[in-house]
């Protein structure tokens, strides 16, 4: 068949064409206007959500929150509770704090702060205000709450039910609304247009691109030295890094620690890295009852390697804990015991629990949620395999891990992933749902141990306090709930303009951060 | 018969043809936010994703109240319905803001988006497969097929995750993610990410069906006729051969529509489809249930608008 | 009788279809044969040998042809194991999809009316289903296992396959040779099988190969959510999604499990494109 030679498009065609193209690449570099003011942009995985802080518990939205709002007390870097809008505070007995407000104290609308507002403030989270919504994610950081009375205008104190010894670090979660504000439409634009006593008021924010918060020249604290912070949300890791190194970000968060060398090698960045309150161990489910039995939940124990895991899966950005409580958190045990790496005991110890042909198991675990959480698991399957305990990840979505996780389970999985941060820097929050009877989601009792959580949960004398959190965790170490793997490094990439460092509760707070 | 007898018997019983498909079109979103709202109930509890572990039941029982989660779902659906006539999708469980409006916001991206990545995946997509089936098994068809086949078999993280190493950082030639302000040089990645397998798709159908076009008789009648090659390719094969290409536009628009998700998530690009994702995994029903219904309704007027295209092409077509 | 020897006569001399079938049947058999092929279990781990070049010789002296992942397994083993996971999800899920939706397409496009319109509305019904959503309800309610996986990609695909060929015989049904053959007095049933489904092949061949594609991707996705593949079972799939973290730092990671969904893809194109070829020449009969 003969065919003849077409002529593509012809030579007007062709012009048409390319001058489409070029008329789009001119189009396309955008202007940028310069400008003399110093802004940071931090990039998190997610974005904000809504900025009324009684109506959210969300890490992404409570690093913008922070710096919008106050608390009447502040957590310090190191975990120590420090003063906020509240100037000080004593014990006038086991179950009465007064707090001291700090005065002169204005909203961003103007608005004064004083006992009044902080009274406010408290009714609204435990549902004394008529007609205002419940706030079911911050209540029951206030359920110790007895009652509370204005003794004067900058005077508060606060009764609790019983001596609570995590009362201070709850106060510093909740932060201050104004009154006037809040109060004319019953609090429905707070979380798009909020208001607060901090040092940062919302200039604009479009949603899934910018969230810009612009400083105050009238806050409490002084005048910020960075004058417009901006959030933007990146969810995919190596676009984070790539905008980072670019310099179109400063500061990224959660850095992989296979992506560490790719960050530090970047000119202009520091990975700036801080041991955070996070810990990982997996949950054991004693509801199972072949669990149950204490040798096989030691056997788990001496049969994973977990110093491999912190050295080879993390590269080295892990410490080991003895049982759930990092160094930097109250209730750290200086002489606390690992359970060692060695495999024939755990096979010992399983054939004398009545399992010499070991067993078959599951671990549950998110995917991508925590750090290498599923390789983490694949890991310590394949140790567990070793010795005989055969087992299979199941690696499921977050949604469909918590609704497991809530449901009671008699049959699987034997082994939950768990990786729990810490805001309040004390272990006795992470005791409480995971160990004591009644909790959440156990099904695990010890006599011994349960009481030394009530009593540590019922005193207000410090010393007390961490010697009954100490013999708790020792006491979990001798019949262990769970098996004991690791606490995280949290790494940073920062632009090293940008002098700022990182926390060890994951929050991002850059008042006293400065652009060099 | 004449041009203008068999358009009329067409308008006729087009109008017919067109109340039948609007009625089912309402049907078919009705269904559709049946089935959504029903699979999303299934698959899990919000309440659960926005407390701390710890938090004791009572609290959540508060908290599924608060959001209308703990009636029968018939019920729910009832009450979304009452509002949803109105407009009022419901509130989003995260953001606390109406979820229509959330939604619409994102839509103007992720059309900018599809637009411009169809206009360009077009472009090139359609002349390379006429011509590599004119040219069947010469040099350039080898050429573009294997183009073809690179760019179905990449996935699209990979080629997204490359462009931005390369034409982001290397190069330093375009923005890496976000969405500027609302700047072209934005949507390019994005676009060409998009783009590698829409591109791939469109050559090949109409490679395909460009080769079955210039085997028919007709076409051989064309040209024996005398008409030029040019006539013969444009006026008779290509007419024929649109048919597919327009069946794959339709289905392209309905996949980018709701779901340019690799692409909105690699490139920060604030659309609809990561936005959708989002709601996914936070089981935010109410934003689930906007988007879906937003989305719906652009496949349902597309693939309307693409039957009557059908008809103009090939007038012989009839849909009793 | 003299038809169908023409067309084994051309299959055998079409070039692609040789070709291809070779290169098809190499993967099926590396994929059948994985256990005696490959060098190493595919879940042997070996942490402190994470993210090992391509040609690394570890303690034994025994060598990593392609590297080793983030955990150290072999990735040469993994893939021909994960070779045998893909390809059956893939021509499952594929032969669910293509059969279903052919047959609906058909029947849509030719019988038209109700039929068509119910057909044609439930896809939009499904179109509009987010796929991600439908596979966490899915999981939530059922879990998940291999078979879900299958069952779950091919409805979800058929639509494609629906659309076209009942765009194609809405077409192919108002042409001279069927209306022909319907006043000889032809069956319905006759006149799809024999002259409208073969001239709707080319297209169908086409998607398929185009599918394929979009299967293996799919199935990749989906085992990212949890349904199906589960660590520690090898699938190309599951092999890509994984390395996406690494993609900087281990190269090989990605690489080869793309290469070879790139090569299963281009022996099916091949494949699809010569049978089309070869089925050519019965179309110009008419």
């Amino acid at each position: 068949m003969k065919t003849r030679k077409v002529r593509p498009l012809g030579s007007k065609g062709v012009i048409l064409v390319m001058s489409f193209i070029l008329i789009n690449l001119f189009l396309a570099w955008g202007t940028q206007t310069a400008d003399c003011k110093t802004r940071v942009v931090v990039a998190q995985g997610a974005e904000a959500t809504r900025l009324d802080p009684d109506l959210q518990r969300e890490t992404t939205t409570q690093n913008v929150v922070d710096h919008i709002y106050d608390a009447l007390l502040a957590m310090g870097p190191n975990g120590k509770i420090v003063p906020a809008l509240a100037e000080s505070w004593r014990y006038l007995n086991d179950t009465t704090l007064e707090l001291k407000l700090r005065k002169g104290v204005k909203f961003s609308n103007g608005e004064p702060f004083n006992a009044e507002v902080a009274k406010y403030n408290l009714d609204r989270v435990l549902g004394k205000l008529p007609g205002a919504a419940p706030t079911p994610l911050v209540e029951p950081e206030l359920d110790w709450v007895k009652e509370y009375e204005i003794v004067d205008d900058y005077t508060i104190q606060i009764i609790s039910k019983y001596p609570a010894p995590l009362a201070l670090a709850y106060l510093t979660q909740k932060m201050m609304v104004p009154f006037q504000y809040t109060k004319q439409d019953n609090f429905a634009s707070l979380a798009t247009k909020p208001v607060g006593t901090g040092p940062y008021v919302l200039k604009s924010w479009m949603k899934g691109s910018e969230l810009v918060l612009e400083a105050r020249k009238d806050c409490w604290k002084g005048i910020p030295k960075i004058d417009e912070i901006v959030f933007r949300p990146i969810p995919e890791d190596s676009t984070r890094i790539a905008e980072l190194k670019v310099g179109n970000i400063d500061l990224i968060t959660n850095v992989k620690p296979d992506n560490l060398e790719e960050v530090k090698a970047i000119k202009d960045v520091d990975v700036r890295s801080v041991s955070s309150n996070r810990t990982t161990h997996l949950h054991i489910n004693t509801a199972i009852a072949k669990m149950k039995d204490i040798r096989v939940r030691k056997a788990i124990n001496y049969a994973v390697d977990v110093e491999s895991l912190t050295k080879n899966v993390l590269g080295g950005n892990g410490h080991r804990v003895s049982v759930i409580c990092p160094k930097s958190m109250v209730g750290w045990d200086p002489e606390e015991k690992f359970y060692p790496y060695d495999p024939e005991m755990a096979k010992k110890l399983l054939a004398e629990a009545g399992f010499p042909d070991g067993m078959d198991i599951t671990i549950l675990t998110p995917r991508g949620r925590y750090v290498n959480d599923v390789a983490i698991s694949e890991a310590i399957a394949g140790m567990l395999t070793k010795v005989g305990i055969r087992t299979k990840v199941n690696a499921v979505e977050f949604g469909i891990y918590i609704d497991i996780i809530f449901k009671a389970h008699e049959k699987e999985p034997e082994l939950v992933f768990i990786s729990w941060g810490n805001a309040l820097s004390n272990t006795l929050y992470d005791l409480i749902p995971g160990v004591l009877k009644g909790g959440v989601f156990n099904s695990y009792t010890n006599e011994k141990i349960d009481s030394c959580i009530e009593k540590a949960s019922s005193t207000v004398d410090p010393k007390k306090h961490v010697e009954y959190l100490r013999l708790a965790l020792r006491e979990m170490w001798i019949d262990p709930p769970f098996v004991y793997l690791y606490n995280m490094r949290d790494n940073y990439g920062v632009n090293k303009r940008l002098v700022w460092e990182p926390r060890s509760d994951e929050r991002i707070y850059l008042f006293d951060a400065y652009v060099k | 018969m004449s041009v203008t007898g068999v358009t009329s018997i067409a308008v006729s019983s087009m109008s017919g043809y067109l109340t039948r498909r609007f009625v089912q079109s309402i049907i078919v979103i009705i269904g559709i936010s049946i089935v959504v709202f029903v699979i999303s109930r299934l698959s899990g509890d919000p309440v659960n994703l926005m407390v701390s572990m710890d938090t004791p039941e009572k609290y959540r029982v508060i908290l599924r109240k608060e959001l209308g989660l703990d009636k029968p779902i018939p019920i729910q659906y009832l009450i979304f319905l009452r509002g949803a006539l109105k407009g009022d999708f419901g509130e989003s469980i995260r953001y606390g803001e109406p979820a229509l409006r959330l939604v619409l916001q994102r839509l103007p991206a992720t059309l900018r988006l599809l637009l411009f990545t169809l206009f360009w995946s077009l472009i090139f997509a359609i002349p390379i497969g006429i011509f590599s089936a004119i040219k069947r098994n010469s040099f350039f068809d080898l050429i573009g097929m294997a183009c073809t086949f690179l760019g179905q078999s990449i996935p699209s993280f990979w080629a997204g995750i490359m462009l931005i190493m390369i034409v982001g950082v290397y190069l330093r030639l375009l923005p890496i993610s976000g969405y500027g302000n609302g700047d072209f040089a934005h949507l390019v990645l994005p676009a060409f990410t998009l783009g590698t397998l829409e591109m791939a798709s469109f050559a090949r159908i109409t490679r395909s069906s460009m080769l079955d076009v210039l085997n028919m008789d007709y076409v051989q009648t064309a040209r024996s006729k005398g008409l030029s090659e040019f006539v013969v390719i444009t006026k008779h094969a290509l007419r024929n051969a649109l048919i597919p290409i327009v069946t794959m536009l339709g289905l392209h628009v309905a996949y980018m529509m709701g779901g340019a998700v690799i692409t909105e998530q690699i490139f920060a690009y604030p659309g609809v489809g990561w936005l959708a994702v989002q709601s996914i995994y936070n089981r935010d029903f109410p934003i689930i249930q906007a988007i879906v219904m937003v989305v719906s309704i652009g496949i349902v007027v597309t693939n309307f608008v693409i039957d009557i295209v059908y008809t103009l092409i090939d007038p012989r077509i009839r849909y009793d | 009788m003299i038809e169908q020897s023409n067309v084994l006569r051309k299959t055998r001399k079409n070039k692609m279809i040789l070709f291809s079938s070779m290169l098809i049947m190499i993967t099926c058999i590396c994929g059948a044969f994985a256990n005696f092929l490959a060098p190493f279990s595919p879940y042997d781990q070996d942490l402190g040998n994470r993210l090992q070049p391509p040609l690394w010789r570890d303690l034994n002296n025994r060598v990593h042809l392609l590297g080793t992942d983030h955990l150290g397994r072999d990735i040469l083993s993994r893939i021909l194991y994960g070779i045998r996971v893909s390809l059956l999800v893939g021509i499952l899920a594929v032969t669910v999809s293509a059969v279903f939706g052919v047959i609906l397409g058909l029947i849509s496009g030719y019988y038209g009316g109700v039929f068509d319109d119910a057909i044609m509305r439930m896809t939009d019904v499904l179109l509009a289903i987010p796929l991600l959503l439908l596979a966490i309800s899915i999981i939530a309610v059922f879990g998940s296992s291999i078979k879900i996986l299958i069952l779950v990609i091919g409805f979800t695909q058929w639509m494609a396959y629906a659309r076209v060929v009942r765009g194609e015989t809405l077409s192919l049904r108002e042409k001279d040779f069927v209306m022909s053959a319907r006043a000889v007095g032809a069956s319905n049933r006759h006149i799809i099988l024999h002259y409208i489904f073969p001239n709707t092949l080319s297209s169908i061949m086409v998607l398929i190969t185009l599918n394929i594609a979009t299967v293996i991707v799919l199935e990749a996705g989906l085992s990212f959510l949890g349904m199906g593949i589960q660590p520690p079972e090898p699938s190309l799939g599951t092999m890509l999604s994984e390395s996406k973290d690494y993609l900087s730092r281990a190269w090989w990671m990605s690489t080869f499990p793309g290469l070879t969904i790139m090569l299963i893809i281009l022996g099916i194109n091949l494949f699809g494109d010569g049978l089309r070829d070869v089925l050519d020449p019965r179309l110009e009969n008419y």
